[in-house]
C-alpha cells in the first residue's frame, strides 16, 4: 500500500499564517495582535482597523513570578469599527426601545479590543492598565465608519440627536455602563484552530444583559 | 436551580427542566398557605414563585419585599412543640454510655441493697447479682451523649444504639437533627443529682454542645441533616475519625465482599506487553512500525486488537487501598441507605451510597489524582449489572467499577458529585457492530471520572 | 416585626463556624445590612424537605466580620458561653421552666381551640355539601385552589399570627379562657425547645468577645461589593466564590458571579472565559476584582476595600 501513495508534500502554509510570519513580529504578544486583527478584518467584517502601542506599568508587587517580572508591559491594543453595535447596555436598549431607536439607525462606533492568547499572563493590574490608558488612545479617534444613517429623515435625526444627548448626559453617571473594551483570547492549545473567542469587559459592576 | 435563567445551565440540551427548589432563596410567603399547627398529612410543597430582575422605586415592589420577609419572619419564628402524648423526652450526658454504666451499677447496687434488707434473716442468698461478673459490653459509640430513657416513635428504628436497660443512646448528630425538627426534648445540664432540675436544651445549646463534639463538624451535620429530611437512612462510616487505627476490615463482614481478583497489575501489564512486542512469530513492531504486522489478517477485530498498545488501568485488578492511604477530607465519612432501601440498625446491609464530605473553607482545591485514587479504592468494588447496564455502553461507562459521593458544603450550601472509576479500557468499541449502544444524552462527558448530580 | 435587637449583635460561635439563632437578629440583619447567610436548620412545621429551611442561619466569615467591623455584631464562643449553664443557681431554672411551661400550657389551649375550630367548620362543610349542588362547591375549590401567593395580602392573616406570635406576651387572638377551658378538658402543657439558650443565661460580658474572624483573601472584594449595596451569597453552586444580587434574594434574581484574584495574580484567561461563558449561558454577568492595595500598604482590611477595582465580563455575541 505505501508503495502506490506518492510521497506526501507539506501543505502550503495558510493565508494566516503566511500573514503572521511575514508580519516578522518582534514578540508573541504581537502575533497575537495580527492574528485577532486578521479575525476581525476578514471573519467579523471590521473596518478602518487599526493598532495602539500602550505601555502597562509593572506590577505593583514582587508576589508574581520572576518571569514576568520585566519594568514595563507593552500591549498592543487593536481597534476598528464592527458592522453592528457588540454591545447595548440594557438600560440604553430600554431607553432606545421606549424612544423608537433601533440599533442599525445608529452610527457603527469604534470599538477597542484587547488581543490575548491562552496561556499569556494576565491580571487583574494589565486589565486596569489597559483601562486607565484607553481614554488617552480612544481621544483622538472620534470617527465614524461608512454609511452614516439618519441624515435624510429629519424625525429621525431629531431622535438620534436626543440619543446622543442622553448619552452624553449619562456618561459620568456611567448609567449606560462605563468604558468597554472586547477581550479576545486566542487559542493556541494544540497548534490552535484559528478560534478567537470574544467577551466584553467594562470597568465595575455593570448588570447583564437579559437576552 | 429555581430561576427560570438559572435552569439553563442544569439542562441537558435535549433534557427536560429539571427543578431543584432548594437551589434558591425560596419566598417565604408560600409558607403562609400550609396550616401548621393542624396535624393533616404531609403539607405539599408549593411551586416557585416569580422573582425580579432588579429593585425599582415602585411601591408595589417594596410591599411584595415586605411581604416576603414578614412571611420569613413567622415561617422561622414558629416554635418547638411537644405534645404531651408523644413527647420525647432525652438527657444529655457528655459522659456517654460508660459513664452512665458505672453509675448504673452504683444505683443497682444500692437497689440490691435495699431489696434485700427485708428479707435477710429469711434468706440467707448471697448477693449474687452484685458479684455476678458484667454482661459483656454492649456495642455504644463512645461519642454517643444523648440518652433516651423511654424511646418510642419510629425514629429509633433508623438511630441510636439501645443498651442492655433498653434506653437508646443518640450520636451528636442523631440528638441535634431530632431536637431541631422538634421531635425530641433534651434535658440538661447533664448533672449526677437526679433531684437536681433540669431544663429544655435550646436550639443554640445543641448546636454549641454537638457541634464539635465526637468528630462532627458543621459540614458532616449539613449533609447528614439534609439528607435525614428527604429520607436517607445514615450510619457512620469506619474514616469517620481522622485518626483511624488500620484494621484490616475495610469491608465489613456484612457487606458482599467483593471477588478477589489478583490481576497482572501495571508490571504485568508492561510484561505481556513486552512478550508481545518480541513474539518473533510476530512480524509487528511498536517501535519501528507496523504495529499491526504483514501477513494475512482473516478480521478486522485482530487487526484492532493489535492496535491496543496502549495499557490501560483496570479498576478490577486494581488492589484495594487501605483506609489509611485516604486522606481527610477525601475519606468516607457516612454511609447513606435510601429511603426505599430496608434499613435494620442490628444489620445494616450493604450502603447505596458512600459519602465524604468536603468543607470548601477548609479544603479550597480539587484532589489530587492520588487522594482520589485512594478514596475510590478504599470502597468495595461495585461493578456494573443488570440488563440494562448489560444493553448500555455509556450508561456502564457513568456507573463505573468503583464509586463515591462527594458532598462538598459552601457555607451551608451543600453540592453532590458522583464520582465513579470509569473503565474506558475494557469496553471495546470494536468488538461493538454498528456503533456504541446506549442512550447518548447518558454519556455526558465521556473521559475522567464520571460526575454527575446524585438524585 | 420591625424589631431592633439590642447591638451588638451576638454572632455564635460554634466548632469554627459562625451562627445565628435568634429570629429577630436575622430579620434586622437582613432589612438593615444586607446580610443573608444561609438557612441549613429544619423547619419544626414542615421538617420532610429542602426547599423551606430555618434556623439556625449560618454566616460567611466574611459577613461576621463585616459585621463585626461595623459594630453591628459581636462574637461569642457559644460553646464556652454554655458553661454557664452549669452554674445556673436552682432558683433560676426553676423560674425559667415555669415560664415555660406557662407558654406550653398557653400552646395546649391554642391548639385545642384550632381543632374545635376546625371540626366546626368540618360540620358546617357536610351541611352546606348536603344544601349545595356539586358544581358550585367545585368552584368555591377551584376559587381557593386559584389563591396564589402573590394574592396573599401583603400582611399575614389573623390565623398565622397566632400561631407564631405565641410567645408574645399579649396574643389578641386568644381566645378568653372560659371558653377554653369549657370546650376542653384540662390540658397538659406543651414542651417546648426554645430556639435560643438567652434567657436563662444572660448575655456574655464584651471582655469575653472572640476578634473578629480571619477572612479570605476576597474580603476586599466581599466588602466592596456589598457596600454597594449588593447581597452576597456563597457561590459553589456557579463555581464562583460569591453570587451578588441586586436586592433580597428573596426577591431578586442574582446579577452577578464573582471571583475575587489579588492585584498581580496571574489568571488564567481560561478561566475568564469559561466563567463569562457561564455567566452568560444563566444570564447573569461575570465579575472579577480585588484590591490594589495589599495588607502591608494599609492599617486594616478596610482601608484596602477602597482600592477595589471590579470588570464585569459578558459574551460578546460574536
Amino acid at each position: 500500500m505505501a508503495n502506490t501513495q506518492p510521497t506526501t508534500k507539506r501543505p502550503e502554509p495558510s493565508a494566516l499564517s503566511a500573514l503572521t510570519s511575514s508580519a516578522t513580529p518582534q514578540s508573541a504578544e504581537s502575533a497575537t495582535s495580527t492574528q485577532v486583527l486578521h479575525n476581525l478584518q476578514h471573519q467579523h467584517l471590521w473596518t478602518s482597523l487599526l493598532t495602539h502601542s500602550i505601555a502597562t506599568p509593572p506590577p505593583s508587587s514582587t508576589k508574581i513570578q520572576p518571569q514576568f517580572q520585566s519594568q514595563s508591559q507593552t500591549i498592543t491594543l487593536v481597534s476598528g469599527i464592527p458592522p453592528h453595535r457588540v454591545y447595548t447596555h440594557p438600560d440604553e436598549q430600554l431607553w432606545m426601545l421606549e424612544n423608537g431607536i433601533r440599533e442599525d439607525d445608529l452610527r457603527p462606533e469604534r470599538m477597542f479590543v484587547i488581543p490575548t492568547a491562552h496561556g499569556q499572563a494576565w491580571s487583574l493590574g494589565a486589565m486596569a492598565a489597559v483601562f486607565d490608558e484607553l481614554p488617552g488612545v480612544a481621544g483622538g479617534l472620534v470617527e465614524y465608519g461608512r454609511g452614516e444613517k439618519g441624515t435624510e429623515d429629519d424625525e429621525m435625526s431629531r431622535k438620534l440627536a436626543r440619543y446622543y444627548e442622553k448619552r452624553e448626559a449619562v456618561r459620568e453617571s456611567k448609567e449606560w455602563g462605563s468604558e468597554r473594551l472586547l477581550l479576545a483570547m486566542v487559542d493556541r492549545g494544540m497548534g490552535g484552530d484559528g478560534t478567537v473567542a470574544y467577551y466584553v469587559v467594562q470597568e465595575g459592576e455593570v448588570k447583564p444583559r437579559q437576552n | 436551580m429555581a430561576d427560570a435563567d438559572e435552569d439553563v445551565v442544569q439542562t441537558p440540551p435535549t433534557g427536560q427542566v429539571e427543578v431543584d427548589l432548594s437551589d434558591e432563596t425560596q419566598d417565604f410567603r408560600f409558607l403562609n398557605h400550609l396550616n401548621f399547627i393542624s396535624d393533616t398529612a404531609s403539607p405539599s410543597i408549593p411551586k416557585r414563585g416569580e422573582k425580579d430582575f432588579e429593585p425599582n422605586p415602585t411601591e408595589h415592589q417594596a410591599d411584595v419585599l415586605s411581604a416576603s420577609r414578614d412571611a420569613m419572619h413567622n415561617a422561622l419564628s414558629f416554635p418547638r412543640l411537644h405534645r404531651p402524648k408523644t413527647q420525647i423526652i432525652a438527657y444529655y450526658a457528655l459522659g456517654g454510655y460508660a459513664a452512665q454504666a458505672e453509675l448504673d451499677a452504683q444505683q443497682d447496687a444500692l437497689q440490691v441493697k435495699e431489696n434485700q434488707k427485708p428479707s435477710e434473716s429469711t434468706q440467707k442468698k448471697p448477693p449474687t447479682d452484685a458479684s455476678k461478673p458484667p454482661p459483656k459490653p454492649v456495642n455504644i459509640s463512645p461519642d454517643a451523649c444523648v440518652l433516651v430513657p423511654i424511646p418510642k416513635g419510629q425514629y429509633f428504628k433508623t438511630m441510636g444504639q439501645a443498651d442492655r436497660k433498653n434506653r437508646v443512646w443518640l450520636l451528636p448528630e442523631e440528638a441535634l437533627y431530632l431536637l431541631e425538627r422538634g421531635s425530641l426534648d433534651i434535658r440538661w445540664p447533664s448533672t449526677s443529682d437526679p433531684d437536681a432540675v433540669s431544663i429544655p436544651m435550646s436550639l443554640q445549646a445543641a448546636y454549641a454542645c454537638f457541634v464539635g463534639h465526637g468528630g462532627l463538624t458543621l459540614e458532616r451535620f449539613s449533609v447528614y441533616t439534609g439528607l435525614k429530611r428527604l429520607g436517607y437512612s445514615f450510619l457512620r462510616a469506619p474514616g469517620w475519625s481522622d485518626e483511624i487505627e488500620d484494621t484490616e476490615e475495610i469491608a465489613p463482614a456484612s457487606e458482599p465482599s467483593p471477588p478477589k481478583f489478583h490481576g497482572p497489575g501495571l508490571a504485568g501489564i508492561l510484561g505481556s506487553l513486552f512478550k508481545w512486542i518480541h513474539d518473533p512469530r510476530k512480524t509487528a513492531s511498536t517501535a519501528t512500525g507496523p504495529i499491526v504486522g504483514f501477513g494475512i489478517h482473516r478480521h478486522y477485530m485482530d487487526v484492532y486488537r493489535k492496535l491496543a498498545i496502549i495499557p490501560w488501568y483496570d479498576p478490577v485488578t486494581a488492589p484495594p487501598s487501605k483506609l489509611s492511604d485516604t486522606t481527610p477530607p477525601f475519606r468516607v465519612v457516612f454511609h447513606i441507605y435510601k429511603p426505599s432501601t430496608p434499613f435494620k440498625k442490628s444489620a445494616p446491609p450493604a450502603p447505596d451510597f458512600r459519602v465524604a464530605v468536603v468543607s470548601t473553607r477548609d479544603q479550597t482545591t480539587m484532589p489530587a489524582l492520588p487522594q482520589l485514587g485512594a478514596l475510590l479504592e478504599s470502597t468495595p468494588l461495585d461493578p456494573p449489572h443488570g440488563e440494562k447496564m448489560q444493553r448500555m455502553m455509556y450508561m456502564r461507562l457513568r456507573h463505573g467499577y468503583r464509586n463515591v459521593v462527594m458532598a462538598v458544603v459552601d457555607q451551608g450550601v451543600v453540592s453532590y458529585l458522583r464520582i465513579a472509576d470509569s473503565a474506558f479500557g475494557k469496553e471495546k468499541l470494536f468488538e461493538t457492530k454498528g456503533g456504541p449502544q446506549g442512550n447518548k444524552r447518558g454519556g455526558r462527558g465521556p473521559g475522567g471520572p464520571n460526575r454527575s448530580k446524585k438524585r | 416585626m420591625a424589631s431592633q435587637p439590642d447591638l451588638p449583635i451576638p454572632i455564635s460561635y460554634v466548632s469554627g463556624r459562625y451562627l445565628l439563632f435568634s429570629i429577630d437578629a436575622v430579620t434586622y440583619l437582613r432589612r438593615e445590612h444586607n446580610i443573608c447567610g444561609v438557612l441549613i436548620g429544619t423547619l419544626p412545621q414542615i421538617p420532610q424537605q429542602n426547599v423551606f429551611l430555618g434556623l439556625p442561619l449560618e454566616l460567611m466569615p466574611e459577613e461576621a466580620r463585616l459585621l463585626v467591623d461595623k459594630g453591628v455584631a459581636c462574637i461569642v464562643d457559644e460553646n464556652k458561653a454554655h458553661d454557664s449553664m452549669n452554674t445556673l443557681l436552682e432558683e433560676d431554672r426553676r423560674r425559667y421552666l415555669h415560664d415555660l411551661q406557662a407558654q406550653g400550657l398557653h400552646a395546649s389551649r391554642l391548639h385545642a381551640d384550632r381543632k374545635e375550630q376546625q371540626k366546626e367548620q368540618a360540620l358546617k362543610n357536610r351541611l352546606n355539601d348536603k344544601n349545595a349542588n356539586p358544581k358550585a362547591k367545585a368552584a368555591a375549590a377551584a376559587a381557593v385552589q386559584a389563591q396564589t401567593p402573590e394574592n396573599v395580602p401583603s400582611t399575614p392573616s389573623k390565623k398565622d399570627d397566632a400561631v407564631v406570635d405565641l410567645f408574645a406576651a399579649e396574643d389578641p387572638f386568644t381566645p378568653s379562657k372560659d371558653t377554653a377551658s369549657a370546650s376542653t378538658p384540662s390540658q397538659d402543657a406543651m414542651g417546648i425547645t426554645p430556639a435560643t439558650s438567652y434567657p436563662p443565661l444572660s448575655i456574655p460580658p464584651s471582655s469575653s468577645h472572640l476578634s473578629a474572624p480571619a477572612v479570605p483573601p476576597s474580603y476586599p472584594l466581599f466588602a466592596h461589593l456589598h457596600s454597594r449595596g449588593y447581597f452576597l451569597s456563597p457561590g459553589l453552586r456557579f463555581g464562583c466564590q460569591y453570587t451578588a444580587y441586586p436586592g433580597d434574594p428573596l426577591r431578586f434574581h442574582s446579577h452577578f458571579l464573582v471571583v475575587s484574584y489579588d492585584w498581580d495574580e496571574n489568571i488564567d484567561l481560561m478561566d475568564l472565559i469559561v466563567g463569562g461563558r457561564l455567566g452568560t449561558g444563566v444570564k447573569k454577568g461575570f465579575l472579577i476584582g480585588g484590591a490594589k492595595k495589599t495588607l502591608d500598604d494599609v492599617e486594616s482590611e478596610a482601608d484596602r476595600v477602597d482600592s477595589v477595582r471590579t470588570f464585569s465580563l459578558e459574551w460578546a455575541g460574536m
